[in-house]
This record gives C-alpha cells, structure tokens and sequence, in this order.
C-alpha cells in the first residue's frame, strides 16, 4: 500500500486573542479518497482546510506529505507541510486544488484566463502576469472546460455567469494546478440542491478520473452520506467521527451536532 | 412568550414599556452644540469681512464688471496676426511632425517654446499637455506605490505606514503652494507647473487606488494564492482586475480636476492658460478674458464629456 498522501499528526490551530480553533487533529488520507466533512459553523473545518495548503499558519503539529508528490524528486522523503517557505509552499499550493464556498474566481476577467490562472504555480512569473500563456495552456484550459461542462462559455466575461457555472469554471481552475489533493470549503452552500448536486456530481467525476485526493466539507448529511466514501465530524477541533458513511448513526449525528442541540432545548 | 399573548394586548404593551430600555436624553447636548454653531458662523462671517449690506450696495459695480465681459471678444482667437508665423514656415510644418532642415527647427521649436503659448488657443493647447503630462507621470508612480500603500497588499506593515505617512504629508501641501516652490526651484514655465500637478495628482491617486485595493474581495486573492501563484501573479489575476474601474475612473476624473488646475498654476507663472487671463484681468481687457473663460469652461466640458464616454466603454 502506497503510504498517505496526508499524514496530520496533532494538528492545533489558535488565534492570537486566545480563541483556539483546532485542539489537536490526528487523521492519515490515502490517496484517492473522496472525504466528506461535517461539523458545525466554528468545529473548524474551514480553518482544517486552510492549514492543510497554508493559507492559514497551524499553531501546532505537523502534516506530513510525501517529497514526491509536489516537489521533482523521486526520494521517499517525507516533508512536514508547516516548514515550508517561498518557493517549496508554492510547490506544495499548486499540487493542492482548492474550492471556495463564494467561487472567488475573477468576475471581470474571461472565464478562459480564470481557468489559466489555475496554471500560475507552474508559469514564469514575467509573462503569465502580463497573463500571457502557452498554446498548450490554453488548450489544456479548454480541455477542462469541457470536462465541466463549461466549454461554449470559454469567451464569456466570468459575471455573465450563474453562481452553479461560476463553481464549474472554479473546479476548472483547480485541474489545471494537476492536483493529488482537492480541499473544497463548502462548495455548494450558496446553490440550490439541484445545482449542487450538479457540481458534486462533477466534482467526484473528476476526482475519480485523475485519482485526486478530495476533502469536501458538506452542511447536509444527505449529501455527505451520498458522495462521501469517508466522513470526518469536527466538533469543537476535534475529531469526533471518522469512518464510512454506513457507520454514521443518529447517535455520532446527535454527538457532533452536539452543541447545537444543547442551545435548542 | 406564548401565543395567547395577542389576546392580552394592553398587558403586553405595559409590560413592553416596562422592560425597554430608558431612551437616551439627547435634549441639553442639541441645543448646546445648535448654540455653538450658530456661534462659530458668526464668527466666520465677521472674520471674512462678509456683510450682507455691501453686498446690496456694491452688487451693481459686480453687475457693470460682468457686463463689461460681454460679449466675448474672439478677435485674438481668430486673427491669424496674433499667432506671428515665422516666415518661410507653412502652417503645416508647424504643426505636424515633418523633418525640417536645422533653421527651420530652429525657428519652429522657437515659435512652439515662446511665441504659441501666448496665444489664447496656444495656451490652451499647453494647459491641456501640462495636465496630460502630469496625470500620466503621476500614474506611474501611483500605481506601484498604491499596492505599497495597502493594507492587504503591502510586503510589511512598515512599508504601508511609512508610505502612509508620507503620502499624506505631502498630500496637505495644495498644488498652487507646490507650483510656487517648482518655479522657484526650475524656473517660470510649464515644466514647473507640470511637476507640481504630477506631484500633487501622485500623492491623491496612490490613496484613492490604496482604498480601492483595501476594498477588493479577498475571496479571490486566496483563491489564487492557492493555486501557487506568487506575489506579481496574484497581483496582476486577483487585485488588477478588481481595482481596474477605479483606476480608470481615478485617473480621468484627476485629468479634469488637472486641466482646472493648469489654468490656476497660470497665474503664478506655472505655464497654461491662467497666465493670458491673468493678463487680461490686468490690463482691463474684460472681453477678452470672458474668452478665456468660455474656453476653459467648453474644455472641461468637452474633457468630462469624453471621459465619461471612455468610462463606460471601458467598465
């Protein structure tokens, strides 16, 4: 068996004004796994996300990544993810795709160059910010355009778009970063059920076809017992549920959802 | 509260009433602050020597002024007299680009340097390049400097206060105080006049763009920071795009506010065409500087007429 992709050993995460986030996440991720996350607004999945590609600093422990998988070498070096500066983090960024709840790609550039800019971890920092690309960029980019269903919208400017389109051309983005690991932070909770299962159904398509790693945190059980082949519960920064779906019985529901059920009654 | 409330209505607003919290008294502090600032203006008013009284009684000498300025007098404008081409030089050769033997250089660049700027349309067209000039100079050191000068863009908080700092230090110092010392310091003419709307416009712009990049989505600087772009690619994909409209905007409604500006620096000498009304007003020539004015007035006009449709073409 090929060793995790992810090895998160005792992962803590606390901001400055003493309010602590993670409490010490010990998880392993094998490679190709399609991983559900629930929890409450504040367990700290967002936070979890962030910290596994940087965008936000863990305060504590370490997530360890095989060299391999985002740097050019062929040692079985393994490397925790928290040393990594400059040019070694940006390595690591781009073989890590992320999905945002709000899309967050450009609205007032062309749905094309928002799928390039998916390419930037791996172009000269000279002409790619003068947002010039490569033929093979570009065809790569509607390669993968129409992976998602998006191809005939390539020219469009991105705001012509719907929020569910908006998703598809962000999925799109990510596959241009080549990633082994998909973090998506609530990706379908501004859409409707039908466009979200739209983009789920996508999403888990493409994962499955380039044998990419994916965590996707999920409001609704429903979805999450049905695309999910692993559940991970936070509750208050910690792990509170991790198996598969089947094993997810009202009593874990009622422990991770705890807090909101102790403010109900 | 349960829903048989709505059946005790009048219970429940005295228990409303009884619960909601006192409001504030506000009464005393209103009239004290109405009092003072009744008193300040009166102040302000006998400080600018402004009485309503001479007012009544000079406004008929402001009515002969005015009517002295009418109608305009085009007679400088249109008389070919008045722009002295130099012989041996057509119209054509003045004006446009053409390679010319040395004398004729000479004597063009001569009649560009001293003899058209003296002309109203000559001062015109100058007050014009002098702002141009000065809103792109003032461009192209506002934008790198904006990005310093953000809070979410900046490389260290020590580069955005300082940059901060100084940016706003400069930017009290009005434009006609800087002309003054630029023509002090290069001399009487427009190149003092340009570098002291650059300067100014510099200062304005790089603020303005900084806010407008404090107020980008920093949803989509993180999107792209994930991908692994590095700082210039997630400045030109994530920032740019969104601080595109007010940079435009920013920078043709600084063109404008530089095109009023230019005529103002006339009057210290700074180049444009505030030196001919200036002139006019001195010597008495009314009509003539109610031209000026007109000028001046279809040229900004006609300025924010074609940035507006710029805008909109653009955004």
């Amino acid at each position: 068996m090929s060793p995790p992709i992810l090895d998160i050993r005792n992962l803590q995460k606390s901001y400055s004004d003493q309010r602590i986030i993670l409490k010490g996440i010990n998880l392993e991720i094998l490679e190709g796994q399609f991983i559900g996350l629930i929890g409450l607004s504040g367990a700290g999945k967002s936070t979890f996300l962030r910290c596994i590609n940087r965008l936000v600093d863990a305060s504590g422990g370490e997530i360890r990544v095989p060299e391999a998988i985002f740097l050019d070498t062929n040692s079985d070096k393994v490397v925790d993810i928290n040393t990594l500066k400059g040019k070694s983090l940006r390595r690591w960024r781009r073989k890590t795709g992320m999905i945002f709840q709000q899309f967050n790609i450009v609205k007032r550039l062309s749905v094309i160059d928002n799928v390039l800019s998916g390419k930037l971890g791996y172009t000269g920092t000279f002409s790619s910010t003068l947002r010039r690309f490569s033929q093979e960029d570009k065809e790569a980019a509607l390669i993968n355009l129409e992976r998602v269903g998006m191809l005939s919208h390539a020219y469009k400017r991105a705001d012509a778009l719907s929020g569910g389109e908006q998703q598809r051309v962000a999925i799109a983005r990510t596959l241009m970063q080549k990633p082994r690991l998909i973090l998506a932070d609530e990706p379908v909770a501004s859409l409707d059920p039908k466009l979200s299962e739209t983009v789920l159904d996508i999403l888990q398509r493409v994962a499955r076809e380039d044998g990419i790693s994916t965590i996707v945190s999920l409001h609704t059980l429903e979805m999450t017992r049905k695309y999910s082949d692993r559940i991970i519960g936070l509750a208050e920064g910690e792990v509170a549920f991790d198996n598969r779906p089947e094993h997810l019985s009202a009593d874990v529901v009622n422990a991770i959802y705890q807090r909101y059920q102790q403010a109900k009654s | 509260m349960n829903q048989n409330n709505w059946k005790r209505t009048g219970e429940l607003r005295e228990e409303v009433l009884k619960q909601a919290p006192p409001a504030p008294h506000k009464g005393k502090r209103k009239w004290f602050f109405l009092v003072l600032a009744i008193l300040t203006l009166l102040w302000a008013f006998e400080g600018a020597n402004f009485k309503f009284q001479e007012l009544v009684i000079e406004s008929p000498k402001i009515a002969a002024t005015v009517k002295r300025m009418f109608p305009p007098d085009f007679t400088r404008v249109r008389t070919i007299e008045s722009y002295s081409v130099p012989e041996g030089l057509s119209p054509g050769e003045l004006l446009l680009p053409l390679p010319l033997d040395a004398e004729k250089s000479k004597q063009k660049r001569r009649w560009w340097n001293n003899t058209f700027p003296n002309t109203i349309v000559g001062a015109t067209i100058q007050t014009i390049q002098m702002a141009l000039t000065g809103t792109v100079l003032a461009l192209i050191v506002a934008f790198p400097l904006a990005f310093l000068a953000a809070s979410n863009t900046s490389p260290h908080p020590a580069i955005y206060q300082s940059i901060r700092f100084v940016i706003n230090l400069l930017r009290t110092v009005p434009d006609l105080a800087l002309g003054l010392v630029f023509v002090s310091a290069v001399g009487l003419g427009p190149f003092a006049g340009t570098l002291a709307l650059a300067v100014h416009t510099m200062t304005v712009l790089t603020k303005l763009l900084s806010e407008s990049i404090e107020n980008i989505d920093g949803g989509v600087v993180e999107a792209i920071r994930a991908t692994g772009a590095n700082y210039y690619q997630t400045l030109s994909f994530a920032v740019l795009p969104q601080m595109l409209p007010d940079l435009i905007s920013f920078t043709l409604y600084r063109f404008e506010t530089n095109i009023r500006a230019a005529s103002v620096l006339g009057l210290i000498g700074a180049g444009g065409i505030g030196h001919l009304l200036n002139t006019s007003f001195r010597t008495f020539q009314y009509q003539e500087a109610s031209t000026i004015v007109l000028i001046l007035i279809v040229l900004v006009m006609l300025v924010d007429w074609c940035s507006a449709r710029l805008r909109s073409w653009v955004i």
